[in-house]
């Protein structure tokens, strides 16, 4: 079992909980899950490319993946998963 | 009648049943760039081209004027090997039976299920000239959509700086249509290329057949056949730059402009002005009264509008975020709003 933490106004603009826990395998299978859940979502996140969008961060148990990393990378059961807006835009 | 002002950090609303008291509804979409709106009659919703920093770009609707939103469709977006990404949602176009949206990287999509699935037109990026596309300095961007009411199956596009294109087959074959239109920026023996010219907007007639008004990166042109050939009618304007140009629906031969400076683009000698033609683009009158003087704003492609009444109602909103109204042909000018975000788009909705 893995816990995603989602961005506050993602989750809202999908009227979802903003932490939520998932038996994703992978990165891959998370977002799959996400876009089951809330169909269009995999979009927000993730380029047609398979990389996370630009402008987010995220996180897996502590560490941070480097900007536009392949939303395929394996996740440990307990892990931790952040998806943050990035510190960017003015 | 609503306005719809599409700005850098949110979408904001206004309602009139005279056009000349507007009620603010306030923003919603708070925050993001809201590039386009539309508002599809066939199926009562508001459309809105949401272009988030962090969560790209979406077409998002409502079905109460606003108040509420869905998340978008599925599908805005091209093949894992393209070369290009979607990036920008520049335009949308809903027709009865279609619904277009112009994105950048420059290309079309269209949806047959009001905006559920997108899928690509295939056939206008692959088009033989598509590689003397680039970008404008506002991104390569596929910025209008525009169909024709005399011929049901023909619909054009512009791109900057790509040009015009017309298909007349519903998008399944596309032909640039740049013959005479000017590209100031190539060097001098390539000013004339079948494509790659930086169209800023155009806009089809539906009282004339074959009537286009176009505004060009430098040039203001009009084709009476279509696109196939243009002619210049700017030249005795102050300034032939400028991004956004409208034609009157009740009147072909009568079209309104806002010329900008080519360099820092706001208006000429800083008087803001609307320029209305009434003899095809031969003479051009400017019209400012009301609006304020001297300014340093500018207007951009999608931030001049009109409503389908007669006399017509204009409307526009500036780069420092005021909209202007005329109801009365642009002879007289009123403020809906002033110190919005920077406007990117002004758009009519009636019922």
């Amino acid at each position: 079992m893995i816990t995603v933490h989602l961005p506050i106004d993602l989750a809202g603009q999908f009227k979802m909980e903003a932490v939520l826990n998932t038996d994703a395998g992978d990165l891959r299978d998370l977002v799959a899950h996400l876009d089951r859940m809330r169909p269009g979502m995999a979009g927000w996140l993730v380029e047609a490319d398979g990389r996370f969008r630009q402008h987010l961060s995220i996180f897996v148990s502590g560490r941070r993946l480097e900007t536009r990393s392949p939303a395929s990378g394996r996740l440990d059961d307990g892990a931790d998963v952040w998806i943050l807006r990035a510190v960017s835009g003015g | 009648m609503y306005l719809l002002v599409g700005t850098a950090k949110g979408l904001f609303r206004y309602r009139s049943s005279d056009r000349t008291a507007w009620e603010a509804l306030g923003p919603v979409l708070g925050g993001d760039p809201i590039y386009t709106s539309a508002y599809d009659a066939t199926r009562g919703t508001l459309m809105a081209a949401v272009n988030s920093e962090f969560y790209g770009p979406s077409i998002r609707r409502s079905k109460d004027w606003g108040e509420t939103w869905d998340t978008g469709g599925s599908g805005l977006a091209y093949d894992a090997d393209d070369a290009e990404r979607v990036t920008r949602v520049w335009s949308i176009r809903p027709t009865a039976d279609v619904i277009y949206a112009g994105v950048e990287a420059s290309g079309l999509f269209r949806s047959f299920d009001g905006g559920d699935t997108w899928e690509e037109v295939r056939a206008l990026r692959q088009h033989p000239t598509h590689e003397q596309w680039g970008p404008g300095y506002g991104g390569k961007c596929l910025h209008t959509i525009a169909l024709d009411p005399h011929h049901p199956d023909w619909v054009y596009i512009a791109c900057s700086a790509g040009g015009a294109y017309r298909t007349k087959d519903r998008g399944e074959s596309w032909e640039p249509i740049n013959a005479g239109i000017r590209a100031d920026f190539m060097p001098e023996d390539q000013q004339y290329p079948e494509a790659g010219q930086c169209v800023h907007k155009l806009w089809v007639s539906p009282s004339q057949a074959g009537r286009i008004w176009l505004q060009n990166h430098g040039g203001v042109y009009r084709s009476d056949d279509g696109g196939d050939s243009w002619n210049e009618v700017g030249k005795s304007l102050p300034s032939d730059f400028g991004f956004s140009i409208v034609g009157d629906p009740h009147h072909p031969d009568r079209a309104y402009i806002i010329p900008l400076e080519g360099w820092p683009r706001w208006a000429p000698d800083n008087v803001l002005a609307v320029h209305r033609t009434d003899d095809s683009g031969k003479n051009w009158e400017p019209m400012h009264k009301g609006l304020p003087s001297p300014t340093y704003t500018g207007v951009l492609r999608d931030a001049l509008t009109a409503d389908s009444r007669d006399p017509l109602g204009i409307y526009f909103g500036t780069t420092s975020g005021s909209v202007y109204h005329s109801a009365d042909g642009g002879s007289t000018w009123n403020a809906v709003a002033r110190d919005l975000p920077r406007i990117y788009s002004v758009v009519v909705a009636e019922e």
